[in-house]
C-alpha cells in the first residue's frame, strides 16, 4: 500500500471545490439544527433552488450574475414556502414536513413536463461560462503544496473560500450578540422564550431563510464547478451527509462545520483510495475484492467512524465534552 | 360589581376550555387585585394551570374575554402578552441548560436592540444597551443572592436557586403582573422563606403578584387575597381566612359530605381473614436516585378490598400506585404479589402476575375504538380474551352501545369507564386506580365509585388513590393518608371519613392558623387592611 499517495488524495479532496461547497452548506445547516434546534430535512431542496436558479436563468439567455440573484431569490422562496406553515410543528413533524418539500422539489426539477425548463433527468449544462471568463490564472496547472490543480478550478477555489470566509465571519457576527443567545433560548425551550415576549415564529424564519440563503450558494458553487445541474445531485442523500458533517464538526459553534467538513472528506477520500488498491492488490491475487465493493464500502466504513465518532466525542470531534453550549459571548 | 380596572390590573369574564369532554375552565369572573400578592389554590384538576395558560397566551380559550389593566387581551399571543407587561413563570423550572446564569438573566431582557436581525451583526449599535442589562441583571442576581454564580452554568443550580434566578429573570421584564405557577415547588426548606420574602418586597415595592400554591402555610404567610378553583371554576374568593371557612372549598378539596347516599361504607371491613393479596413492605422510590419520594411506606391490600391512598398533593400518592404497579423505581424494600416478590420486575411482567394498573390521564386509545380499546387489555391471554370480554361488558353494560365509537369521542366519565372495563379484561388479581374520578361530572363520580364497589365484591383487591377523599373513604374498607412520602395516618375508611386531623392534613394551615396567624414575613399595611 501507498500511504503516500492515500494521503495525497485525502488533500486533494478536502482541496477540492465540493469540499468548500459541503462547508458553506453545512454553515447553514448549523444554524438551523445547530444554533436554532430545527431539524430541517429539506435542505437539500434550498441548494437545489439556488443551482438551478442560477442554471435556468442563464439558460434561458439571462446572464450569469443576473442567475445568482434567481438563484438567492429561488432560495428565499423555497424556504419561506417550506417555513412558514411548518416551522410551528414539533421537531419531528418539521422534519417530515421538510423532507417532503425538498423531494417534491426534485421531482419536479426531473419530471418530464418541467423538462424544457430544467432539462429533466438531464439537467442544464454550462452556465458558468461568464464566470470563468473572469479567470485571472492563466496557466493551466497550479501546485498547491503537493496537489497539482487546473487554473479553472484554482479560481473556483480562490472565490469560494472568499465566500466561505465571509459567510463564517457574517455568521460570528450576528451569533455572538442577543441575537444568537435568542437562538440558544429557542433551542432548548421554546415557550419560555415566548414568556419573554419575544416572538419565537418570526426567529424560526429568519433562521430558516438565512440557512437557505447559505445552502443556495453552496448549491451554486457545486453546479458552478461541475458547469452542470442534475436533480439527482440534490437527493436527499446530500442532507444527511450535511448533517454528518455538523455533527462530526460539533453544533452550535461558528467554525467547526468547516472542519467537520474538511475531516469528513478526508475519510470519504482517505478509504477510498485505500479500498481501491486493496482492490487492486486483490485482483492480482484472484479478485476476492473488487472495485464494486470498494464504493459501497467507503460509506459503511463512514458510518462507522460516524457512530464512533458520536460515541467518544458526543459533542463533535472539535468541542469537549463539558464544554457549554453556548460558547459564541461578546464582552460588553 | 362597579371595579375599575385601577383596582383590578386583571379581569376575566366567561372564559372556558374543554378537552375531550371534560371542561377544564369554565370561570365566570375572574380577577386579581392591583398591588397585592393574590394565592390562587385549588385541588389537581381544578384548572389553576389551564387558567394560567389561558390568561398568558399560551393556550387559546373556547371562549371568553380578558382584560390587563383595561387593555382587551383576549386571544393575543403569548410573546405580545409578555410584552404588555404580563410575565408567567411555568410549574417546572424553566431556564436554559449551558447558559450562564447572567445570560439567563440577558435572554429575558425585553426589546433588545441586538435581538433584531437587521442591527444584530453590528455591535456599536446595540453594546450600550447590553451592557446597561448586564448591569441591571447583575443588579437583580446580587438581590436574590446569585451574584456570586453569576457566570456558572445554570443547569448546576439547586431547586430553590432555579426558583430565585427565575423570580430575578421575570423582574428583568419590568412586569406590572407577575403570575407564578407553583414558586415554592421544588424549593428546600431553607429557601423557601427566601423565596417568600421576595414575593412580599415585590409586592410592597407595588408589583402584583398572582401565584398558584398547594403549600397552605406559603397561602397563609403570602397572600393578601385568595382565589379558589375547583372543577374549572371560581367556588370561593375573599381574604385566606373567609376562604378556608368556606364550605365550598373543603367540599373541593375533600369531596363532598354526603352521609347517607347509596354508597355506604362496609360496616365490617371485608375478608382480612383471607391472605393479602399485595404487601408492600417498608418501600422507599423516586424518580432521581438520592430524591426519593416515598421513605419506608408499608401496606397491604386483601383479596375484595377497597383500600384508598390519600393526601394532599405531592404526599406521593400517585408514585405509590405506579410504584406498585412497575413505573418508578424501587430502591429499598419489598413489594410482595400473591406472596411472590415484584419489585424487581418490569411492568409488563407485573402485569402477567396479575396486576392492572388505570393511570390518571391519557388513559384511552383516543384514535382506537371502544371495542378495540378494551380488546387490549386482553393480550395476556388471547384465547380467553372474548370470553372475558363478554362478561366485563355484562358488568359495564353502558359500554354495549358505544363498542364501535372512537374512544376520543367519549366523554370523561365514559372514557374512565373504558379504562376501567380494559385493565378488568386481563382478569387482574390487584386493580390499581389512580384518580378514576379526577375531571368527572358529580353524577358521573357516583358512577365510577359505584363500578370500583361492584370490581371490589368480585374478589380484586383495589388499590385506589383519590382527590375525592370523602367519597372515597365512603367506599373504602380501609385507607392510608400520606404526608410527604410517609404514611401519616391509617384506618377504616368509616373513621377516618369522620376524623378532623384527615381535613387539617389538606388544609392544615389555613385552618388552624386562621385566628393565631401573626405575619411575621412582611410589615402589614397592606395585610391589615384585608384581614
Amino acid at each position: 500500500m501507498d500511504g503516500m499517495s492515500i494521503l495525497l488524495d485525502g488533500m486533494r479532496a478536502v482541496l477540492a471545490p465540493t469540499c468548500v461547497a459541503y462547508a458553506i452548506a453545512a454553515l447553514g445547516l448549523n444554524l438551523q439544527f445547530g444554533f436554532a434546534g430545527l431539524i430541517n430535512l429539506g435542505f437539500a431542496g434550498s441548494m437545489a433552488s439556488g443551482a438551478y436558479g442560477l442554471a435556468i436563468t442563464v439558460s434561458l439567455g439571462g446572464g450569469f450574475w443576473l442567475g445568482l440573484l434567481v438563484a438567492l431569490m429561488a432560495s428565499g422562496l423555497f424556504s419561506l414556502i417550506v417555513a412558514l406553515p411548518t416551522v410551528r410543528l414539533r421537531a419531528d413533524y418539521l422534519a417530515m414536513t421538510t423532507i417532503a418539500a425538498a423531494e417534491i422539489l426534485r421531482l419536479v426539477l426531473r419530471s418530464s413536463w418541467a423538462k424544457p425548463l430544467t432539462g429533466g433527468v438531464y439537467g442544464l449544462q454550462r452556465f458558468a461560462d461568464e464566470f470563468y471568463a473572469l479567470n485571472p490564472f492563466g496557466a493551466s496547472q497550479y501546485a498547491l503544496g503537493f496537489i497539482i490543480v487546473s487554473g479553472r478550478t484554482l479560481w473556483l477555489l480562490v472565490v469560494s473560500w472568499a465566500i466561505l470566509a465571509l459567510i463564517a465571519l457574517g455568521l460570528w457576527l450576528i451569533l455572538r450578540g442577543p441575537w444568537g443567545r435568542q437562538l440558544a433560548g429557542v433551542r432548548e425551550d421554546e415557550s419560555l422564550v415566548t414568556s419573554f415576549g419575544k416572538n419565537t415564529f418570526l426567529i424560526k424564519i429568519q433562521v430558516m431563510l438565512i440557512g437557505g440563503l447559505i445552502g443556495a450558494i453552496a448549491g451554486v458553487i457545486l453546479a458552478v464547478d461541475q458547469q452542470n445541474v442534475n436533480p439527482d445531485n440534490f437527493a436527499s442523500t446530500i442532507t444527511f451527509l450535511l448533517f454528518a458533517i455538523v455533527i462530526l464538526g460539533g453544533r452550535a459553534r461558528v467554525f467547526t462545520p468547516i472542519l467537520g467538513a474538511a475531516v469528513f472528506w478526508l475519510i470519504i477520500a482517505m478509504t477510498d483510495s485505500v479500498l481501491r488498491q486493496l482492490a487492486e492488490v486483490s485482483a492480482a491475487s484472484g479478485g476476492w475484492f473488487g472495485q464494486g465493493q470498494a464504493g459501497a464500502t467507503r460509506y459503511i466504513l463512514v458510518g462507522i467512524v460516524l457512530i464512533l465518532a458520536i460515541i467518544f466525542r458526543p459533542n463533535g470531534l472539535f468541542i469537549n465534552s463539558g464544554a457549554p453550549l453556548r460558547k459564541v459571548s461578546v464582552k460588553v | 360589581m362597579s371595579t375599575t380596572h385601577s383596582d383590578r390590573i386583571l379581569s376575566a369574564h366567561s372564559v372556558s376550555r374543554s378537552f375531550g369532554g371534560v371542561q377544564a375552565v369554565n370561570i365566570d369572573e375572574f380577577s386579581v387585585p392591583t398591588g397585592k400578592l393574590t394565592g390562587l389554590i385549588g385541588p389537581n384538576g381544578a384548572g389553576k394551570s389551564t387558567l394560567f395558560n389561558i390568561l398568558t397566551g399560551f393556550e387559546p380559550a373556547d371562549s371568553g374575554t380578558w382584560q390587563f389593566e383595561g387593555q382587551d387581551i383576549s386571544g393575543w399571543s403569548g410573546h405580545r402578552i409578555a410584552r404588555a407587561g404580563l410575565v408567567r413563570s411555568f410549574q417546572l423550572t424553566r431556564l436554559v441548560p449551558g447558559m450562564s446564569v447572567l445570560e439567563n438573566l440577558l435572554l429575558a431582557a425585553p426589546a433588545q436592540k441586538g435581538e433584531q436581525l437587521s442591527l444584530a451583526g453590528i455591535k456599536s449599535i446595540w453594546k450600550k444597551q447590553e451592557r446597561s442589562n448586564v448591569e441591571r441583571a447583575e443588579a437583580l442576581l446580587s438581590r436574590v443572592k446569585l451574584y456570586e454564580k453569576r457566570h456558572d452554568d445554570a443547569a448546576g443550580l439547586s431547586g430553590g436557586q432555579r426558583r430565585l434566578l427565575e423570580i430575578a429573570r421575570s423582574l428583568m421584564l419590568e412586569p406590572r403582573l407577575l403570575m407564578l405557577d407553583e414558586p415554592l415547588a421544588g424549593v428546600n426548606q431553607a429557601l423557601r422563606e427566601t423565596v417568600m420574602q421576595h414575593l412580599v418586597e415585590l409586592r410592597d415595592e407595588g408589583l402584583t403578584i398572582l401565584f398558584i400554591e398547594h403549600d397552605m402555610d406559603a397561602i397563609m404567610n403570602l397572600s393578601d387575597y385568595v382565589v379558589c378553583m375547583g372543577g374549572g371554576a371560581v367556588i370561593a374568593d375573599g381574604t385566606p381566612a373567609d376562604v378556608a371557612s368556606s364550605p365550598a372549598v373543603v367540599e373541593a378539596y375533600l369531596g363532598k359530605n354526603n352521609g347517607g347516599t347509596a354508597l355506604t361504607s362496609p360496616s365490617t371491613p371485608r375478608s382480612t381473614t383471607e391472605p393479602p393479596r399485595l404487601v408492600i413492605d417498608g418501600i422507599t422510590a423516586g424518580y432521581q436516585p438520592g430524591n426519593p419520594i416515598l421513605n419506608g411506606v408499608s401496606a397491604e391490600v386483601h383479596p375484595g378490598e377497597i383500600v384508598a391512598i390519600i393526601g394532599a398533593n405531592g404526599a406521593g400518592k400517585s408514585t405509590l400506585l405506579k410504584a406498585v404497579a412497575g413505573d418508578v423505581t424501587v430502591s429499598e424494600g419489598s413489594i410482595r404479589l400473591n406472596d411472590e416478590p415484584i419489585e424487581r420486575l418490569q411492568m409488563y411482567q407485573r402485569v402477567e402476575h396479575g396486576i392492572g394498573y388505570v393511570p390518571q390521564s391519557s388513559n384511552v386509545f383516543p384514535n382506537l375504538t371502544v371495542l378495540e380499546n378494551l380488546r387490549l387489555g386482553g393480550y395476556i391471554d388471547p384465547q380467553k380474551t372474548d370470553d372475558r370480554l363478554a362478561e366485563v361488558l355484562e358488568r359495564f353494560e353502558t359500554l354495549k352501545p358505544m363498542l364501535q365509537r372512537l374512544a376520543g369521542s367519549l366523554s370523561g366519565g365514559q372514557r374512565q369507564s373504558v379504562a376501567m372495563a380494559r385493565s378488568l379484561v386481563g382478569a387482574p388479581s390487584l386493580l390499581l386506580l389512580d384518580e378514576p374520578s379526577a375531571g368527572l361530572s358529580p353524577s358521573a363520580q357516583e358512577i365510577a365509585f359505584e363500578q370500583v364497589q361492584k370490581i371490589a365484591e368480585s374478589g380484586i383487591g383495589v388499590f385506589i388513590v383519590e382527590q375525592n377523599a370523602r367519597e372515597c373513604l365512603a367506599i373504602s374498607d380501609r385507607a392510608y393518608v400520606l404526608e410527604q412520602g410517609r404514611i401519616a395516618l391509617t384506618g377504616t375508611g368509616r373513621d377516618l371519613l369522620h376524623d378532623e386531623r384527615v381535613i387539617d392534613l389538606y388544609l392544615g394551615s389555613l385552618r388552624t392558623r386562621n385566628d393565631t396567624h401573626t405575619p411575621g414575613q412582611a410589615p402589614d399595611k397592606n395585610q391589615e387592611e384585608t384581614r
